[in-house]
């Protein structure tokens, strides 16, 4: 019997060493550290080209993850997820300036869509180029991002797409769209074909209310930083109609152009007019004559003096629209208890100490307005992503006394 | 307009597979409950039942008599999925199977032959998560009986030496349903609505397949003693090729409540309502209409072979090898016969070989009754890159205890239980659509899979 008792313990014994080997399962997940605060365990932001990543006219993978939200999203430590878009981009942003070439050798309509395995559940930047203060809760939009808008919310506004990501924490950078068409256009009313006009302050409060409205229905905000609209009166991209008569500066622009260029007489040394670059880009396309006008000029044609220029007056309405929505925007922000940070004293700081170049240097084809801002002439640079960042680091700091890291300086 | 392309649906039919060639995956042995209850460990000394027609065709010559024995086991498969980013965990939902068997047997009264046959489900589960499932896409339920019937001769060539065998006609159903995600669908050759933002998951579509196949092949075994105390004994299933032609597939749409804005690529006004879209291609005629399907699905070779010792007072025990061949499940042919006939191809599946160890015991006790116990490792066939929705296939560990106790002189009631142990193993919820893929690439969260088998079965002896 003995011999049975021993041959049943062993078989017992077996099973029971094969049982404790399975009491250690082992739950292999892959899980992402932490976030610098539970604040931020999902961070979407919300915006226009500049938070979408958008760069020298043009947006692509590698653009996108220049922008401040991802550099936001590392420093907060908490996943984050763009609509990336394959290069050289939709469009190519452009690698010349002022000819205009592209990466690639694209043009303005080339777009090579997302890429394949870039078909997300969860968008983390929703932010669209050309969005205006109207559309993250619109489904039909304003149609200014065209087909971006599709490509990167897929059939939804960005108000749902960022929902999908039950949202802790929002960043929300929009409104430069509701004046910027407009004064680059030089036309601040609204003009089918030419401009879309400047958005009253009291579309786009509606506006803003129906987006913050939008978010706070999904129920699981606990914060964010609102941003102010920039006053694109500023923009690098326009350059004072006065420094035509500085030593050197005509014959530059004649040379960009390629052509004589008259100066009309509506323009004097004093004159305070600022002139969109991309009148020159016309000129060279031949859909502009070649002469510089500094005010809207009666009886004239092709709507010179008016068409990519802003009189005195012109400015100051662009500019007090802005304010009017940046009042609005920080008042929100302080009802909500959020942060704001207005990015206008950061800017205009940066072009007073000539970091922003009053006019672009036409002898830099890659670089012609500076470190800070890309070749468009209106969008920020990486350098200029990553010191915005800081700021608004500081800004949500401050407001939620949090420890994100700052960035190395650019 | 848009020009859907049903690449899920191939994605279906290739899901479908492990379903039915699992062996190591659903397939539990459940199969008499004496053998069972010993771990399956019965090749060599076999249950005194007519349940050795599937474990080991020669050992029904030891059978005298006419005997049946019929049996039911109830089947209940837990576990399910964790994301590693969001450590959302989905519990499968799978329903409680009952998977029947039945076999008769006569044996010659001078223990020279027999003769019998064998009625037995080797593939009995279903696979089914929620329809919040974040995996929905590659499996939402899959379920499949295949049903083997195996006529069987057995003789005893040399004192006691046997060897046994017969013909195995399979007849195999499919039942699956898969969510249609329409970022994975084509606007155009080569570009999907994905690429064009449409969020991964969007679910716009159900799919629902059904289809039955038939195969043939056949099942042989050895069995013989080397002495008074030791028992030895080999068996060889063949593979079956199970043919699911024509089988049916039907689509119904699910809303997505998309809407397209304005200037979207599709150059449709703004406010389309994507739905609208999409409704032309459920039309008949085109490619979401119901359409067949067919595919070709091999049931992989087995092959099991053991040693028995009988020497101890009452008891015996045995320990069995047994070696699956996965290795012939490496891709998987698909072919539409209706609109979407040009999507053709054939799939990846990178099956191994796989192989199990099993060991058993059996002691008698003085009333009669069988006191019985057993373990079995199974290595899974399943590589990295292929544990998925439909299957999560792992190494399992199998406890099974059972006893069976005489209710009469004719008849004997036996009763087993079997658990699945796991440790559970990463694994993916997406498509793996080239090759080059890897686990590291597709695998996102982390699966569990345990199962529960209580297998009752009647014995009876004329």
């Amino acid at each position: 019997m003995s011999r049975q008792r021993n041959v049943v313990a062993g078989a017992l014994a077996v099973v029971a060493i094969a049982a404790l080997a399975a009491c250690n399962p082992t739950k292999d997940l892959v899980v992402p550290p932490p976030p610098v605060d539970p604040l931020f365990a999902s961070y979407v932001s919300l915006g226009n080209s500049i938070t979408a990543g958008f760069q020298s006219g043009g947006i692509n993978d590698s653009t996108q993850h220049q922008a401040y939200p991802v550099l936001l999203a590392q420093q907060m430590n908490t996943p984050f997820t763009l609509a990336s878009l394959v290069d050289p981009g939709c469009p190519p942003p452009i690698d010349s300036f002022p000819k205009g070439t592209r990466v690639g050798g694209g043009t303005s309509t080339t777009c090579f869509f997302r890429s394949q395995v870039s078909g997300v559940k969860i968008l983390n930047n929703v932010a669209v180029p050309g969005a205006a203060s109207f559309d993250p809760a619109s489904p039909t939009g304003t149609g200014g991002g065209g087909p971006l808008t599709t490509f990167i919310l897929g059939g939804k506004t960005q108000v749902q797409r960022a929902l999908d990501a039950k949202p802790t924490f929002v960043s929300i950078w929009i409104g430069n769209n509701d004046v910027l068409p407009a004064a680059l256009s030089g036309v601040l009313d609204s003009l089918p074909g030419v401009s879309p006009g400047v958005t009253s302050e009291v579309a786009f409060e509606k506006n803003y209310n129906a987006m913050m409205n939008g978010l706070a229905a999904g129920g699981t905000i606990k914060g964010g930083i609102l941003i102010g609209v920039v006053n694109v009166a500023a923009a690098p991209v326009f350059f004072p109609a006065a420094a035509v008569f500085a030593p050197g500066v005509l014959p530059a622009l004649e040379f960009a152009v390629g052509a004589p260029i008259t100066v009309d007489t509506s323009c004097t040394p004093a004159t305070q007019s600022i002139i969109n670059f991309q009148l020159l880009q016309a000129m060279q396309a031949g859909t502009a004559p070649d002469t510089i006008a500094c005010h809207a000029l009666e009886n004239h044609a092709n709507g010179l003096g008016e068409v990519f220029v802003l009189d005195a007056n012109e400015i100051a309405a662009v500019t007090q629209a802005v304010a009017g929505y940046n009042a609005f925007i920080q008042q929100t922000a302080t009802t909500k208890g959020w942060a704001y940070f207005d990015p206008n004293p950061t800017l205009l700081d940066l072009r007073e100490t000539g970091q922003i170049p009053t006019l672009p240097d036409l002898t830099q084809p890659t670089k012609p307005f500076g470190d800070f801002i890309s070749l468009d002439g209106i969008h920020p640079a990486a350098a200029a992503h990553m010191l915005l960042a800081n700021l608004m680091i500081q800004a949500i700091n401050t407001q939620y006394s949090t420890t994100i890291p700052a960035l190395p300086s650019p | 307009m848009t020009v859907l392309r049903p690449r899920s649906l191939l994605i279906l039919l290739a899901c479908g597979a492990p379903v039915a060639v699992h062996a190591q995956g659903f397939q539990l042995n459940e199969i008499g409950s004496c053998a069972v209850a010993r771990g399956q460990a019965v090749t060599a000394s076999p249950c005194k039942d007519p349940s050795v027609i599937y474990w080991n065709p020669a050992a029904a010559a030891s059978l005298e008599g006419w005997s049946v024995y019929a049996g039911v086991s109830a089947i209940t498969v837990g576990g399910g999925f964790t994301a590693d980013t969001s450590r959302r965990f989905s519990k499968g939902d799978v329903p409680v199977e009952f998977p029947p068997d039945v076999f008769v047997n006569y044996g010659s009264k001078d223990d020279r032959w027999a003769a019998g046959l064998g009625v037995y489900v080797p593939y009995g589960l279903t696979s089914q998560w929620s329809n919040t499932f974040p995996g929905r896409f590659e499996a939402l339920k899959a379920s499949l009986a295949s049903v083997y019937i195996q006529p069987n001769f057995a003789y005893r060539f040399a004192p006691n030496w046997e060897i046994g065998g017969g013909p195995v006609i399979g007849y195999s159903q499919v039942q699956l349903r898969q969510s249609l995600d329409l970022a994975q669908q084509f606007v155009q050759p080569g570009l999907t609505f994905g690429q064009l933002g449409v969020a991964a998951q969007t679910e716009f579509a159900r799919a629902k397949l059904t289809g039955s196949g038939t195969a043939f092949g056949f099942n042989v075994g050895v069995h013989g003693a080397l002495g008074p105390d030791w028992d030895v004994g080999a068996r060889y299933l063949s593979k079956l090729d199970f043919h699911y032609d024509n089988a049916k597939a039907t689509f119904a749409q699910i809303l997505t409540n998309l809407v397209l804005p304005a200037g979207n690529p599709l150059d449709l006004p703004a406010g389309t309502p994507v739905d609208a879209v999409l409704s032309s291609e459920f039309a008949p005629g085109q490619p979401l209409s119901a359409q067949t399907v067919s595919t070709r699905i091999t049931h992989p070779a087995q092959f099991q072979a053991g040693v028995g010792y009988s020497g101890l007072v009452n008891t015996r025990i045995e320990g069995d090898f047994e070696w699956t061949q996965f290795s012939s499940f490496d891709k998987l042919p698909i072919t539409f016969n209706g609109p979407a006939s040009g999507q053709n191809r054939s799939l990846l599946e990178d099956y191994e070989n796989s192989w199990s160890i099993r060991v058993g015991a059996e002691h008698s006790f003085p009333v009669g009754i069988k006191g019985r116990l057993g373990f079995t490792y199974v290595k899974t066939p399943a590589p990295d890159a292929t544990v998925t929705p439909l299957l999560p296939d792992m190494n399992r560990r199998n406890y099974t205890v059972g006893f069976g106790v005489p209710l009469s002189p004719r008849y004997t009631f036996d009763a087993a239980y079997l658990h699945v142990d796991t440790s559970g193993r990463r694994g993916r919820i997406v498509e793996r659509t080239d090759p080059s893929q890897t686990a590291l690439d597709l695998n996102s969260g982390f699966y569990t899979l345990d199962a529960n088998v209580i297998s009752l079965s009647i014995r009876a002896n004329f």
